[in-house]
């Protein structure tokens, strides 16, 4: 917050921490990711298929599990984007994180739900609603790339983004 | 059963209130109302106030506001989420016949915490939060959706923002007064494509509070009460991928059920004046469509006809809506006062002419997720 003129102020930083349980579907979710599978889950009663997966089909309130895990395609489709442009403090760290950077909502082929994540592409006129898009994973991305990792951990950043698929890799 | 909303009362809406604690806002409404209704705060039979804990940066939070809203050694609640939904909550207090009176108190001061990280907070930690996702680059996501789905132009969209800042300017609490044109939007700085600065609303600080009475109370305090005649809420998926993000599909099931209750078969002929919750320029025109305005993907048409400027067949946010006053958290209550304002001939400059049906619709959560839609109608 920025200081007014003649503003008197008291100031103090305390954490708040949470040990937040994930539940079964998303530590298996992880665990298969690091083996480089991207799963969702798919309701027994109507086989939607949400990804991520989710422990209640809420169409149908019915309950999914582990059992009820697919594994999807890292190929899908893109179906909507922005590009962020103003400064945000990254949850993740406290820090500014740099921008512009992208963001997509896409439809991974076998999932009924939509997927919201990072883009490497910052220009809004390159991005197509329709066209093919893929997951990333961080190992086969070049050594010098900020997002590299020589291996999977099972998290998040282990697909660090979504990349445009150019027509002649489609 | 019926019950009316007897009086309400409004701060000037601003950012950086520093002169006043959110407690010390709510009773400058509290105290407006009171002087205004005659009454004291022993007339109150039951407090409910509406807000949002992150915003206020304190659990419980309306245990802070208990002194402000005349509600210490009294009966009194509260809604978590937005004031429109507080005002239902409250309705129903008086339906129940348990209170004779009740009042509905709603703040913010949403300019002193970062938006931006508290809308982050809605996202669920492990597969969304660390995105960094919040109401501004989600808003963008959905107007890119919907506005490539049915052909909107960014023009359309800026002249919804133009449309209400310039009611803003008839309106004395509304925050930005200051009119612009629809090549203003446009030039202004892209925050997340398709939105640009003036697509989005402001960060405003503010209070709002009424008096609901039953039949027989409100006779006693107003010779101008203002009936519920509607309501219906209903709720969408909390992932945004699990919805489809083109069309307010929750506010359209309770638009319907709403307009059934009221007795409303054609909204735009049985309603004089719309205030809603417009969360960004595009916003209004799905919830045009949503509210049965006009045709699904005809939001861009309709707001390019004038129907919703001021003379139009169905004036929507004379106030200026949220894009000239964004009180997150009250903005829906404060569409009931508005509405409240209309019917009851008191909205000076911004009064729509001889308006008898109003409707008020207040939201909360990402893109739309909690719908609350109000009907009311003067005597």
């Amino acid at each position: 917050m920025v200081r007014q003129k003649g503003e008197f102020q008291i100031r103090w930083k305390t954490d708040l921490p949470y040990r937040w349980a994930i539940g079964k579907l998303a530590v298996k979710y992880f665990e298969e990711l690091k083996k480089r599978k991207i799963m969702g889950s798919k309701c027994p009663k109507c086989g939607k298929m949400y990804m991520p997966p989710r422990g209640v089909c809420a169409d149908c309130f019915v309950e999914m599990t582990v059992d009820d895990m697919v594994e999807l395609s890292r190929k899908g489709t893109l179906m909507g984007f922005t590009v962020v442009n103003y400064p945000f403090v990254d949850p993740n760290t406290g820090a500014m994180r740099p921008f512009p950077y992208g963001y997509v909502i896409c439809q991974l082929d076998g999932a009924d739900t939509y997927l919201m994540h990072f883009c490497d592409e910052i220009d809004h006129t390159k991005f197509k609603i329709g066209q093919r898009v893929e997951a990333v994973f961080c190992d086969e991305l070049p050594k010098d790339h900020e997002s590299y990792r020589p291996e999977l951990k099972g998290d998040i950043y282990d697909i660090p983004f979504i990349r445009l698929l150019k027509d002649e890799e489609v | 059963m019926k019950v009316a909303i007897v009086g309400v009362a409004q701060t000037k809406y601003e950012s950086n209130k520093i002169d006043q604690t959110y407690m010390e806002l709510t009773f400058e409404v509290v105290k407006k109302l009171h002087n205004q209704l005659g009454i004291t705060n022993d007339d109150v039979g039951s407090v409910i106030t509406g807000s949002n804990d992150f915003t206020d940066g304190r659990t419980i939070a309306n245990m802070a506001v208990q002194d402000g809203v005349g509600s210490v050694r009294k009966s009194e609640s509260r809604v978590s989420g937005d004031g429109a939904f507080a005002y239902v909550y409250a309705a129903m207090r008086v339906l129940s016949q348990e209170y004779d009176t009740v009042l509905v108190v709603s703040h913010s001061k949403c300019s002193e915490g970062d938006q931006c990280l508290i809308n982050n907070s809605i996202f669920d930690p492990f597969y969304q939060r660390h995105l960094g996702l919040d109401q501004i680059s989600s808003a963008g996501l959905m107007a890119n959706m919907y506005m490539s789905k049915y052909g909107i132009t960014e023009e359309q969209a800026a002249k919804v923002v133009v449309k209400n800042r310039k009611n803003a300017f008839n309106n004395p609490y509304a925050h930005i007064q200051k009119e612009i044109t629809v090549d203003d939007v446009l030039k202004s700085p892209m925050l997340a494509y398709p939105l640009k600065e003036l697509d989005l609303p402001p960060y405003s600080d503010g209070a709002v509070a009424m008096l609901l009475a039953n039949e027989e109370t409100a006779k006693k305090l107003t010779d101008t009460p203002v009936w519920l005649r509607g309501y219906a809420n209903c709720t969408d998926a909390y992932y945004l991928g699990n919805r489809n993000m083109t069309d307010l599909i929750a506010l359209e099931l309770a638009a319907k059920e709403a307009y059934k209750m009221a007795g409303i078969s054609d909204p735009i002929k049985d309603i004089d004046v719309a205030e809603v919750s417009e969360n960004f320029s595009a916003h209004e025109l799905m919830i045009y469509e949503a509210l049965g305005f006009c045709g699904k993907g005809e939001g861009g048409k309709f707001i390019d006809s004038g129907e919703t400027q001021m003379g139009g067949k169905i004036p929507v946010n004379p106030s200026g809506g949220v894009l000239s006053s964004n009180v997150a958290m009250a903005n829906g209550l404060i569409r009931v006062a508005e509405v409240a304002e209309q019917l009851t001939g008191k909205a000076g400059k911004r009064q729509i002419p001889d308006a008898k049906t109003g409707l008020a619709y207040g939201m909360n959560g990402i893109c739309s997720q909690g719908n609350c839609v109000l009907i009311f109608g003067g005597d």
